[in-house]
């Protein structure tokens, strides 16, 4: 009898996580997680290339750009001043993003790239969790 | 110098492969092309029945080489991400195996125009519909052939169908007949990208007989 009334249950709880899963959302192609990891231990800034991005990151999500003080984006990030034919303080900016919604919560990775020129001048990435409330 | 066998150049690249590079369009009226795989199966069919022996790379296996580390779909598929990596000899020294010279990038969309009705009516005697639906679509896909020597667009093709689909309900009886655009235009973009490729071996043939 034991084994008749478990099989239902068991039927039930598969059901209900397919359900759950079949629920949740995802924005992107695949976790940013480790390919931030990949992309702070494989690349430096100063050197890597907007190519090397691309092997590491895959496509951005978006691209625009940024004219940021010249007062600290006047010198690279070695503190030297840049090169001829830099204009400080312009940057074009690499967008990636990836968000996962479930029933309850959800989260999800940001990363901007910035480069001058072709080459990676830095990076800040952001990593975001939020609950979800059904109205 | 005989018996000394003259030094054979390396084979010439003329791989092919094909992306879809789907343009968003909010215009009322207008759809993406949905069923990408199948539309790029379509244009390679079609390529292959007119040029038998034309290497053709699956975008998988380009992507498996060139992009080991990625999850499938986030890979460049712009032209203009890819074209920084192609100017990068160790990236073209990884892609080298595949002997790809053209990559064509795929995009298109469908035009919808939906006119008529069906109108319902019930009697004490039961109820009945009559009326005709019909959707008059055109499809247009393009291709821009970028060659990996030049990384420039080389050739902007083109692949058209128009036709109409209906739908009507005669008392209770539905009868209805599709129309598939997309694959009467993707059939006559592979045709014309047969014959640019047909046309590039030519030239190369061409070029090689005046160097002999």
């Amino acid at each position: 009898m034991r084994t008749l009334n478990r099989t239902p249950r068991r039927a039930l709880l598969v059901c209900a996580c397919a359900a759950v899963a079949a629920c949740s959302v995802s924005t992107t192609k695949g976790d940013l997680a480790p390919r931030i990891a990949r992309f702070e231990s494989g690349l430096s800034r100063g050197k890597s290339t907007k190519a090397d991005v691309l092997l590491i990151m895959g496509e951005p999500d978006g691209a625009g750009g940024a004219a940021l003080s010249d007062r600290f984006a006047a010198f690279d990030w070695t503190g030297k001043p840049y090169r001829p034919g830099g204009i400080p303080g312009q940057y074009e900016i690499w967008f990636f993003d990836e968000f996962n919604t479930g029933m309850t919560a959800g989260g999800g990775h940001v990363l901007l790239v910035y480069f001058h020129g072709e080459v990676l001048d830095g990076y800040q990435w952001f990593a975001a969790k939020f609950d979800v409330h059904l109205h | 110098m005989q018996g000394v066998a003259a030094p054979s150049r390396p084979p010439q690249a003329n791989g092919v492969a094909l992306v879809m590079v789907r343009p968003f369009s909010f215009e009322a009226g207008v759809d993406d092309v949905t069923d990408e795989q199948g539309v790029v199966d379509c244009i390679t069919g079609s390529i292959r029945g007119a040029l038998p022996d034309q290497p053709l790379v699956p975008w998988d296996s380009f992507r498996y080489i060139a992009f080991p580390n990625l999850p499938a779909g986030a890979e460049p598929r712009d032209p203009k991400y890819l074209a920084p990596l192609f100017r990068n000899a160790e990236f073209r020294a990884r892609v080298a195996s595949l002997g790809l010279r053209f990559v064509g990038f795929i995009g298109g969309v469908t035009e919808v125009k939906q006119d008529g009705g069906i109108y319902c009516g019930v009697g004490p005697g039961g109820g009945a519909c009559l009326g005709l639906i019909t959707w008059k679509k055109a499809t247009r896909l393009r291709a821009g052939m970028v060659d990996l020597e030049t990384m420039e667009q080389v050739s902007a093709l083109e692949g058209r169908d128009s036709g109409t689909a209906w739908f009507a309900v005669v008392g209770i009886l539905p009868i209805g007949m599709p129309y598939d655009t997309e694959r009467g235009s993707c059939r006559a973009l592979g045709t014309e990208i047969a014959e640019f490729l047909r046309q590039r071996r030519a030239a190369a043939t061409e070029g090689m007989e005046g160097l002999q």
